[in-house]
Protein backbone atom coordinates (compact mmCIF):
# COMPACT_ATOMS: atom_id res chain seq x y z
CA UNK A 1 0.00 0.00 0.00
CA UNK A 2 1.27 3.22 -1.02
CA UNK A 3 -0.90 5.21 1.87
CA UNK A 4 -0.76 5.20 5.99
CA UNK A 5 -3.43 2.93 7.22
CA UNK A 6 -5.88 3.27 10.48
CA UNK A 7 -8.09 0.86 12.37
CA UNK A 8 -11.24 2.14 12.59
CA UNK A 9 -13.91 0.22 14.81
CA UNK A 10 -17.77 1.94 14.02
CA UNK A 11 -20.34 0.85 15.35
CA UNK A 12 -22.82 1.83 12.30
CA UNK A 13 -25.11 2.31 9.89
CA UNK A 14 -24.07 1.42 6.28
CA UNK A 15 -23.98 4.45 5.34
CA UNK A 16 -20.79 5.08 7.84
CA UNK A 17 -18.77 3.39 5.06
CA UNK A 18 -20.06 5.65 2.44
CA UNK A 19 -18.63 8.82 4.11
CA UNK A 20 -15.67 6.76 4.71
CA UNK A 21 -15.75 6.48 0.97
CA UNK A 22 -16.54 10.17 0.78
CA UNK A 23 -13.91 11.33 3.01
CA UNK A 24 -11.01 9.77 0.85
CA UNK A 25 -10.43 6.74 2.66
CA UNK A 26 -10.69 2.80 1.17
CA UNK A 27 -11.34 -0.04 2.79
CA UNK A 28 -8.44 -2.79 3.20
CA UNK A 29 -9.79 -5.28 5.48
CA UNK A 30 -13.48 -5.43 6.71
CA UNK A 31 -14.89 -7.66 9.58
CA UNK A 32 -18.63 -7.23 10.97
CA UNK A 33 -20.19 -9.20 13.39
CA UNK A 34 -23.44 -8.89 14.85
CA UNK A 35 -22.66 -9.00 19.11
CA UNK A 36 -26.31 -8.10 19.71
CA UNK A 37 -29.41 -10.19 20.24
CA UNK A 38 -31.90 -10.24 16.74
CA UNK A 39 -33.41 -7.08 16.64
CA UNK A 40 -31.91 -5.10 19.26
CA UNK A 41 -30.72 -1.21 17.73
CA UNK A 42 -27.17 -0.47 18.30
CA UNK A 43 -26.22 3.25 19.74
CA UNK A 44 -24.03 5.37 18.08
CA UNK A 45 -21.17 5.95 20.08
CA UNK A 46 -19.51 9.08 20.08
CA UNK A 47 -15.65 8.88 19.23
CA UNK A 48 -13.35 11.31 20.88
CA UNK A 49 -10.42 10.77 18.63
CA UNK A 50 -9.54 14.22 16.85
CA UNK A 51 -7.79 12.71 14.15
CA UNK A 52 -10.54 11.01 12.93
CA UNK A 53 -13.02 12.53 10.39
CA UNK A 54 -16.12 14.15 11.81
CA UNK A 55 -18.06 12.66 9.15
CA UNK A 56 -16.47 9.12 9.80
CA UNK A 57 -16.37 8.95 13.57
CA UNK A 58 -20.68 9.19 14.15
CA UNK A 59 -23.04 6.67 12.88
CA UNK A 60 -26.09 7.24 12.04
CA UNK A 61 -28.32 4.40 13.39
CA UNK A 62 -30.39 2.38 11.35
CA UNK A 63 -32.52 4.83 9.39
CA UNK A 64 -33.36 3.18 6.37
CA UNK A 65 -36.11 6.19 5.39
CA UNK A 66 -38.17 4.26 7.72
CA UNK A 67 -37.72 1.04 6.91
CA UNK A 68 -35.59 -0.60 9.98
CA UNK A 69 -34.63 -4.23 8.34
CA UNK A 70 -34.40 -6.17 11.60
CA UNK A 71 -37.15 -5.22 13.58
CA UNK A 72 -39.07 -8.10 14.58
CA UNK A 73 -40.05 -10.16 11.89
CA UNK A 74 -40.36 -9.42 7.86
CA UNK A 75 -36.89 -10.81 7.37
CA UNK A 76 -34.78 -13.24 5.86
CA UNK A 77 -31.45 -13.83 5.81
CA UNK A 78 -28.78 -13.99 2.32
CA UNK A 79 -25.56 -14.36 1.42
CA UNK A 80 -23.94 -11.93 -0.87
CA UNK A 81 -20.75 -12.55 -2.44
CA UNK A 82 -18.40 -10.47 -4.33
CA UNK A 83 -15.18 -11.24 -6.33
CA UNK A 84 -13.15 -8.73 -8.50
CA UNK A 85 -9.89 -6.56 -9.17
CA UNK A 86 -9.64 -4.32 -6.29
CA UNK A 87 -10.17 -0.93 -6.49
CA UNK A 88 -11.78 1.90 -4.11
CA UNK A 89 -15.21 2.16 -3.65
CA UNK A 90 -16.41 -1.69 -3.51
CA UNK A 91 -17.44 -2.21 -0.23
CA UNK A 92 -19.18 1.27 -0.15
CA UNK A 93 -21.11 0.83 -3.38
CA UNK A 94 -22.74 -2.51 -2.22
CA UNK A 95 -23.59 -0.89 1.36
CA UNK A 96 -24.93 2.28 -0.87
CA UNK A 97 -27.06 -0.17 -2.83
CA UNK A 98 -28.11 -2.48 0.53
CA UNK A 99 -29.29 0.25 2.37
CA UNK A 100 -31.37 1.66 -0.46
CA UNK A 101 -33.19 -1.78 -0.42
CA UNK A 102 -33.83 -1.68 3.56
CA UNK A 103 -31.90 -4.20 3.97
CA UNK A 104 -29.02 -4.77 6.86
CA UNK A 105 -25.27 -5.71 6.45
CA UNK A 106 -24.72 -8.58 9.74
CA UNK A 107 -21.90 -10.55 9.54
CA UNK A 108 -18.93 -9.80 7.03
CA UNK A 109 -15.48 -10.88 6.12
CA UNK A 110 -13.83 -9.41 3.41
CA UNK A 111 -9.86 -9.75 2.08
CA UNK A 112 -7.08 -8.69 -0.86
CA UNK A 113 -5.10 -11.82 -2.05
CA UNK A 114 -3.06 -9.92 -4.37
CA UNK A 115 -4.57 -7.52 -5.64
CA UNK A 116 -7.91 -9.39 -5.90
CA UNK A 117 -10.69 -8.54 -3.46
CA UNK A 118 -13.19 -10.91 -1.89
CA UNK A 119 -16.23 -10.10 0.54
CA UNK A 120 -18.89 -12.37 1.81
CA UNK A 121 -21.64 -10.93 3.83
CA UNK A 122 -24.68 -11.92 5.34
CA UNK A 123 -27.26 -10.02 5.03
CA UNK A 124 -30.82 -9.59 6.54
CA UNK A 125 -33.29 -8.64 3.42
CA UNK A 126 -36.91 -7.40 4.05
CA UNK A 127 -38.94 -11.02 3.17
CA UNK A 128 -40.91 -8.68 0.27
CA UNK A 129 -37.62 -8.93 -1.35
CA UNK A 130 -36.44 -12.06 -3.72
CA UNK A 131 -32.43 -12.93 -3.81
CA UNK A 132 -33.02 -12.04 -8.01
CA UNK A 133 -34.05 -8.48 -6.94
CA UNK A 134 -31.21 -7.91 -4.44
CA UNK A 135 -28.96 -9.32 -7.16
CA UNK A 136 -30.24 -7.54 -9.61
CA UNK A 137 -30.05 -4.05 -7.39
CA UNK A 138 -26.65 -4.90 -7.44
CA UNK A 139 -25.83 -5.17 -11.20
CA UNK A 140 -25.43 -1.73 -11.76
CA UNK A 141 -22.51 -1.05 -9.35
CA UNK A 142 -20.99 -4.70 -9.82
CA UNK A 143 -20.89 -3.61 -14.00
CA UNK A 144 -19.09 -0.22 -13.36
CA UNK A 145 -16.46 -1.96 -10.52
CA UNK A 146 -16.14 -5.09 -12.69
CA UNK A 147 -17.44 -7.54 -9.81
CA UNK A 148 -18.89 -11.08 -9.84
CA UNK A 149 -21.74 -10.67 -7.49
CA UNK A 150 -24.12 -13.78 -6.13
CA UNK A 151 -26.99 -13.42 -3.75
CA UNK A 152 -28.09 -16.54 -2.17
CA UNK A 153 -30.98 -17.34 0.28
CA UNK A 154 -30.06 -18.51 3.80
CA UNK A 155 -31.85 -20.95 5.62
CA UNK A 156 -32.39 -20.77 9.25
CA UNK A 157 -29.86 -18.74 10.62
CA UNK A 158 -27.90 -20.65 13.21
CA UNK A 159 -28.30 -18.90 16.58
CA UNK A 160 -25.34 -16.88 17.28
CA UNK A 161 -23.36 -18.38 20.26
CA UNK A 162 -25.56 -20.86 23.05
CA UNK A 163 -25.54 -17.86 25.05
CA UNK A 164 -28.41 -15.95 23.15
CA UNK A 165 -30.12 -19.58 23.14
CA UNK A 166 -29.92 -20.03 27.26
CA UNK A 167 -30.03 -16.03 27.65
CA UNK A 168 -27.33 -17.19 30.54
CA UNK A 169 -24.38 -14.45 29.55
CA UNK A 170 -27.19 -11.78 29.28
CA UNK A 171 -27.48 -12.07 33.07
CA UNK A 172 -24.77 -12.34 36.04
CA UNK A 173 -23.50 -15.76 36.31
CA UNK A 174 -23.24 -16.86 32.81
CA UNK A 175 -19.76 -15.32 31.53
CA UNK A 176 -17.35 -18.22 31.23
CA UNK A 177 -19.36 -21.31 31.41
CA UNK A 178 -19.24 -21.84 27.78
CA UNK A 179 -15.31 -22.04 27.92
CA UNK A 180 -14.96 -25.39 28.77
CA UNK A 181 -16.49 -26.90 25.90
CA UNK A 182 -13.89 -28.30 23.35
CA UNK A 183 -10.61 -26.70 22.42
CA UNK A 184 -9.62 -23.93 20.01
CA UNK A 185 -5.45 -24.78 18.50
CA UNK A 186 -3.90 -22.22 16.40
CA UNK A 187 -1.05 -24.34 13.63
CA UNK A 188 1.86 -22.48 12.53
CA UNK A 189 3.17 -24.09 9.68
CA UNK A 190 6.25 -23.48 7.04
CA UNK A 191 8.62 -24.67 5.20
CA UNK A 192 10.16 -24.90 1.59
CA UNK A 193 7.37 -24.55 -0.77
CA UNK A 194 5.93 -28.19 -2.34
CA UNK A 195 2.72 -29.90 -3.15
CA UNK A 196 0.83 -30.91 -0.64
CA UNK A 197 1.10 -29.37 2.52
CA UNK A 198 -2.16 -27.92 2.63
CA UNK A 199 -3.52 -31.20 2.23
CA UNK A 200 -1.56 -33.28 4.54
CA UNK A 201 -2.17 -30.65 7.22
CA UNK A 202 -6.12 -30.95 6.80
CA UNK A 203 -6.33 -34.32 6.30
CA UNK A 204 -4.74 -35.11 9.47
CA UNK A 205 -6.94 -32.73 11.33
CA UNK A 206 -9.88 -34.40 9.83
CA UNK A 207 -9.34 -37.35 10.88
CA UNK A 208 -8.34 -36.30 14.28
CA UNK A 209 -12.16 -34.28 14.14
CA UNK A 210 -11.10 -30.72 14.03
CA UNK A 211 -12.87 -28.21 12.74
CA UNK A 212 -11.01 -25.75 10.43
CA UNK A 213 -12.31 -22.28 11.46
CA UNK A 214 -9.52 -20.10 9.85
CA UNK A 215 -7.38 -20.40 7.36
CA UNK A 216 -4.45 -18.04 5.85
CA UNK A 217 -1.83 -19.03 3.50
CA UNK A 218 1.26 -16.89 1.65
CA UNK A 219 3.72 -17.73 -0.77
CA UNK A 220 6.60 -15.45 -0.02
CA UNK A 221 11.09 -15.66 -0.28
CA UNK A 222 12.60 -15.38 -3.62
CA UNK A 223 11.40 -17.18 -6.73
CA UNK A 224 14.30 -19.79 -6.79
CA UNK A 225 13.60 -20.59 -3.13
CA UNK A 226 9.92 -20.25 -2.54
CA UNK A 227 8.67 -20.27 1.08
CA UNK A 228 5.03 -21.54 2.18
CA UNK A 229 3.56 -20.40 5.48
CA UNK A 230 -0.10 -21.36 6.26
CA UNK A 231 -1.92 -20.46 9.76
CA UNK A 232 -4.90 -22.45 10.57
CA UNK A 233 -7.02 -21.56 13.72
CA UNK A 234 -8.98 -25.60 14.46
CA UNK A 235 -11.66 -25.66 16.74
CA UNK A 236 -11.91 -29.98 18.45
CA UNK A 237 -15.27 -31.25 19.96
CA UNK A 238 -15.05 -32.12 23.15
CA UNK A 239 -13.82 -35.06 24.18
CA UNK A 240 -11.25 -35.41 21.11
CA UNK A 241 -7.96 -35.07 21.85
CA UNK A 242 -6.62 -32.39 20.53
CA UNK A 243 -2.69 -32.22 21.64
CA UNK A 244 -2.57 -35.56 19.93
CA UNK A 245 -3.75 -34.19 16.43
CA UNK A 246 -1.09 -31.70 16.77
CA UNK A 247 1.52 -34.30 17.12
CA UNK A 248 -0.04 -36.16 14.16
CA UNK A 249 0.23 -32.82 11.62
CA UNK A 250 3.58 -32.45 13.16
CA UNK A 251 4.89 -35.92 12.02
CA UNK A 252 2.87 -35.88 8.76
CA UNK A 253 4.38 -32.62 7.90
CA UNK A 254 7.64 -33.48 9.42
CA UNK A 255 8.17 -36.15 6.64
CA UNK A 256 8.30 -33.85 3.67
CA UNK A 257 10.60 -31.05 6.07
CA UNK A 258 7.56 -28.59 6.96
CA UNK A 259 7.68 -27.22 10.22
CA UNK A 260 4.71 -26.95 12.60
CA UNK A 261 4.16 -25.06 15.65
CA UNK A 262 0.52 -25.73 17.91
CA UNK A 263 -0.77 -23.29 20.50
CA UNK A 264 -3.99 -23.48 22.04
CA UNK A 265 -6.04 -20.48 22.74
CA UNK A 266 -6.46 -19.53 25.89
CA UNK A 267 -9.03 -16.99 26.59
CA UNK A 268 -8.87 -14.96 29.36
CA UNK A 269 -12.60 -13.29 30.48
CA UNK A 270 -11.93 -10.38 32.49
CA UNK B 1 -28.77 -4.88 46.63
CA UNK B 2 -25.27 -5.90 46.66
CA UNK B 3 -25.51 -8.48 43.39
CA UNK B 4 -26.14 -6.77 40.17
CA UNK B 5 -26.85 -7.80 36.65
CA UNK B 6 -23.68 -6.87 34.31
CA UNK B 7 -24.74 -4.98 31.42
CA UNK B 8 -23.52 -5.59 27.82
CA UNK B 9 -23.21 -3.68 24.23
CA UNK B 10 -24.60 -1.53 23.37
CA UNK B 11 -25.47 -0.57 27.39
CA UNK B 12 -24.24 3.25 26.89
CA UNK B 13 -22.87 3.25 30.21
CA UNK B 14 -19.86 0.71 28.63
CA UNK B 15 -19.25 3.58 26.27
CA UNK B 16 -18.98 6.57 28.29
CA UNK B 17 -16.17 7.91 30.33
CA UNK B 18 -17.09 7.45 33.46
CA UNK B 19 -17.22 10.51 36.70
CA UNK B 20 -14.93 11.01 39.40
CA UNK B 21 -15.74 9.23 42.63
CA UNK B 22 -13.99 11.63 44.67
CA UNK B 23 -14.27 11.56 48.49
CA UNK B 24 -14.99 8.05 49.30
CA UNK B 25 -18.23 7.89 51.24
CA UNK B 26 -20.91 5.55 52.44
CA UNK B 27 -21.85 5.73 49.08
CA UNK B 28 -18.86 4.73 46.91
CA UNK B 29 -18.13 2.06 49.85
CA UNK B 30 -21.46 0.53 49.01
CA UNK B 31 -20.33 0.65 45.35
CA UNK B 32 -17.25 -1.33 46.48
CA UNK B 33 -19.70 -3.92 48.02
CA UNK B 34 -21.85 -4.31 45.04
CA UNK B 35 -18.81 -4.86 43.13
CA UNK B 36 -17.19 -7.41 44.82
CA UNK B 37 -20.03 -9.12 45.43
CA UNK B 38 -20.73 -9.07 41.61
CA UNK B 39 -17.95 -10.59 40.80
CA UNK B 40 -17.73 -13.32 43.37
CA UNK B 41 -21.12 -14.82 41.68
CA UNK B 42 -19.80 -14.47 38.50
CA UNK B 43 -17.70 -17.93 37.01
CA UNK B 44 -14.34 -17.03 35.66
CA UNK B 45 -14.57 -13.48 36.68
CA UNK B 46 -11.18 -11.62 37.67
CA UNK B 47 -12.70 -8.10 37.58
CA UNK B 48 -15.84 -5.75 37.19
CA UNK B 49 -15.72 -1.79 36.46
CA UNK B 50 -18.72 -0.24 37.49
CA UNK B 51 -20.17 1.03 34.73
CA UNK B 52 -20.13 -2.51 34.03
CA UNK B 53 -22.83 -2.53 36.98
CA UNK B 54 -24.43 0.41 35.27
CA UNK B 55 -23.07 2.84 37.23
CA UNK B 56 -20.76 5.96 35.44
CA UNK B 57 -18.28 6.28 38.27
CA UNK B 58 -14.28 5.16 38.03
CA UNK B 59 -14.31 2.36 40.04
CA UNK B 60 -13.11 -1.60 39.51
CA UNK B 61 -12.61 -4.45 41.49
CA UNK B 62 -10.32 -7.01 40.49
CA UNK B 63 -9.17 -10.73 42.07
CA UNK B 64 -6.95 -13.08 40.17
CA UNK B 65 -6.18 -15.46 43.40
CA UNK B 66 -5.72 -18.90 41.89
CA UNK B 67 -5.57 -18.00 37.90
CA UNK B 68 -2.81 -20.02 36.47
CA UNK B 69 -1.42 -16.84 34.66
CA UNK B 70 -0.96 -14.40 37.49
CA UNK B 71 2.26 -13.67 39.14
CA UNK B 72 1.59 -10.51 41.31
CA UNK B 73 -1.41 -11.27 43.04
CA UNK B 74 -3.17 -8.73 45.40
CA UNK B 75 -5.91 -10.31 46.58
CA UNK B 76 -9.07 -8.74 45.98
CA UNK B 77 -9.07 -4.73 46.08
CA UNK B 78 -11.35 -1.98 45.03
CA UNK B 79 -9.97 1.53 43.33
CA UNK B 80 -11.73 4.49 42.93
CA UNK B 81 -10.37 7.05 40.60
CA UNK B 82 -7.51 4.75 39.28
CA UNK B 83 -4.63 5.87 37.70
CA UNK B 84 -2.02 4.10 36.15
CA UNK B 85 1.53 6.21 36.70
CA UNK B 86 3.37 3.70 34.69
CA UNK B 87 2.96 0.45 32.11
CA UNK B 88 5.32 -1.36 30.15
CA UNK B 89 6.76 -4.38 28.50
CA UNK B 90 3.14 -5.16 26.25
CA UNK B 91 2.06 -8.66 25.64
CA UNK B 92 -0.01 -10.05 23.45
CA UNK B 93 -3.48 -12.26 24.76
CA UNK B 94 -6.93 -13.48 23.81
CA UNK B 95 -9.35 -11.58 26.09
CA UNK B 96 -13.12 -12.01 26.86
CA UNK B 97 -15.56 -9.67 28.84
CA UNK B 98 -18.92 -10.57 30.30
CA UNK B 99 -19.91 -7.20 28.83
CA UNK B 100 -19.36 -8.38 24.98
CA UNK B 101 -20.23 -12.26 25.67
CA UNK B 102 -19.90 -13.16 22.23
CA UNK B 103 -16.42 -12.41 20.86
CA UNK B 104 -13.21 -12.54 21.90
CA UNK B 105 -9.90 -10.72 20.70
CA UNK B 106 -6.04 -10.30 20.52
CA UNK B 107 -5.46 -7.50 22.76
CA UNK B 108 -2.05 -6.29 23.61
CA UNK B 109 -1.38 -4.88 26.72
CA UNK B 110 1.17 -3.80 29.03
CA UNK B 111 2.82 -6.47 31.36
CA UNK B 112 4.56 -3.86 34.24
CA UNK B 113 1.81 -1.78 35.40
CA UNK B 114 2.13 0.82 38.35
CA UNK B 115 -1.68 1.69 39.70
CA UNK B 116 -2.72 4.45 42.03
CA UNK B 117 -6.07 5.09 43.39
CA UNK B 118 -8.07 4.94 46.57
CA UNK B 119 -9.61 2.15 48.29
CA UNK B 120 -12.62 1.79 50.04
CA UNK B 121 -10.75 3.19 53.82
CA UNK B 122 -10.26 6.75 51.95
CA UNK B 123 -6.67 5.61 51.64
CA UNK B 124 -4.28 6.17 48.62
CA UNK B 125 -2.82 2.92 47.19
CA UNK B 126 -0.39 2.59 44.50
CA UNK B 127 -0.02 -1.29 43.14
CA UNK B 128 2.99 -2.54 40.97
CA UNK B 129 0.96 -5.20 39.29
CA UNK B 130 2.35 -7.58 36.38
CA UNK B 131 1.18 -10.56 33.80
CA UNK B 132 -2.15 -11.73 34.25
CA UNK B 133 -3.38 -9.13 37.10
CA UNK B 134 -1.82 -6.36 35.05
CA UNK B 135 -3.74 -7.10 31.95
CA UNK B 136 -6.96 -7.11 34.43
CA UNK B 137 -6.51 -3.94 35.96
CA UNK B 138 -6.03 -2.21 32.01
CA UNK B 139 -9.21 -4.00 31.20
CA UNK B 140 -11.03 -2.50 33.96
CA UNK B 141 -9.44 1.07 33.57
CA UNK B 142 -10.60 0.91 30.13
CA UNK B 143 -14.17 0.78 31.10
CA UNK B 144 -13.36 3.61 33.49
CA UNK B 145 -12.64 5.08 29.88
CA UNK B 146 -15.45 4.36 27.51
CA UNK B 147 -13.16 1.25 26.01
CA UNK B 148 -13.95 -2.25 25.79
CA UNK B 149 -11.66 -4.73 24.25
CA UNK B 150 -13.17 -4.58 20.97
CA UNK B 151 -11.34 -0.72 20.62
CA UNK B 152 -8.11 -2.05 21.27
CA UNK B 153 -7.62 -5.26 18.79
CA UNK B 154 -5.04 -4.87 16.01
CA UNK B 155 -7.58 -4.90 13.64
CA UNK B 156 -10.51 -6.94 12.53
CA UNK B 157 -9.09 -10.26 12.03
CA UNK B 158 -8.12 -10.28 15.66
CA UNK B 159 -11.66 -10.54 16.68
CA UNK B 160 -13.39 -13.84 17.02
CA UNK B 161 -16.46 -16.04 18.25
CA UNK B 162 -16.46 -16.73 21.70
CA UNK B 163 -18.09 -19.79 21.44
CA UNK B 164 -17.42 -22.24 18.19
CA UNK B 165 -19.19 -25.71 19.40
CA UNK B 166 -23.04 -25.62 19.82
Amino acid sequence: MGFGGRCFRVQWGPSALRRFRRSGCRTVRLSTVRDSTPGQRRVPRPVDDGDVPSVVALSEGRRHNGRVANQSGGVTHMTLTAVGVDRPGIVAALAAVLEDLGCNLEDSTMSILRGHFAVLLIVAVPDTIGAETVEAALAPAAHRLDLTVAVRPLGELPSLTSNDQTGRSRTVGGAGADLGEGEVYVFSVHGADRPGIVERATRSLLEAGGNILDLSTRLVGPPDAPVYVLHLTVGFPPGSDAAGAADTVRATLGEVGVQVHAEPVEIDVL
Amino acid sequence: MPVRPVLTLPAPVLTCRARPVGSIDDEARALAVDLIDTMKVSPGCVGLAAPQIGVGLRAFVVDVTGHRKAQSCHGTFVLFDPVVDSASDLQPAREGCMSVPDLTGDVRRASQVVVSGIDPQGVRRTLHVDAFEARAVLHEIDHLDGLVFLDRVAGPHAVFPRKVYR
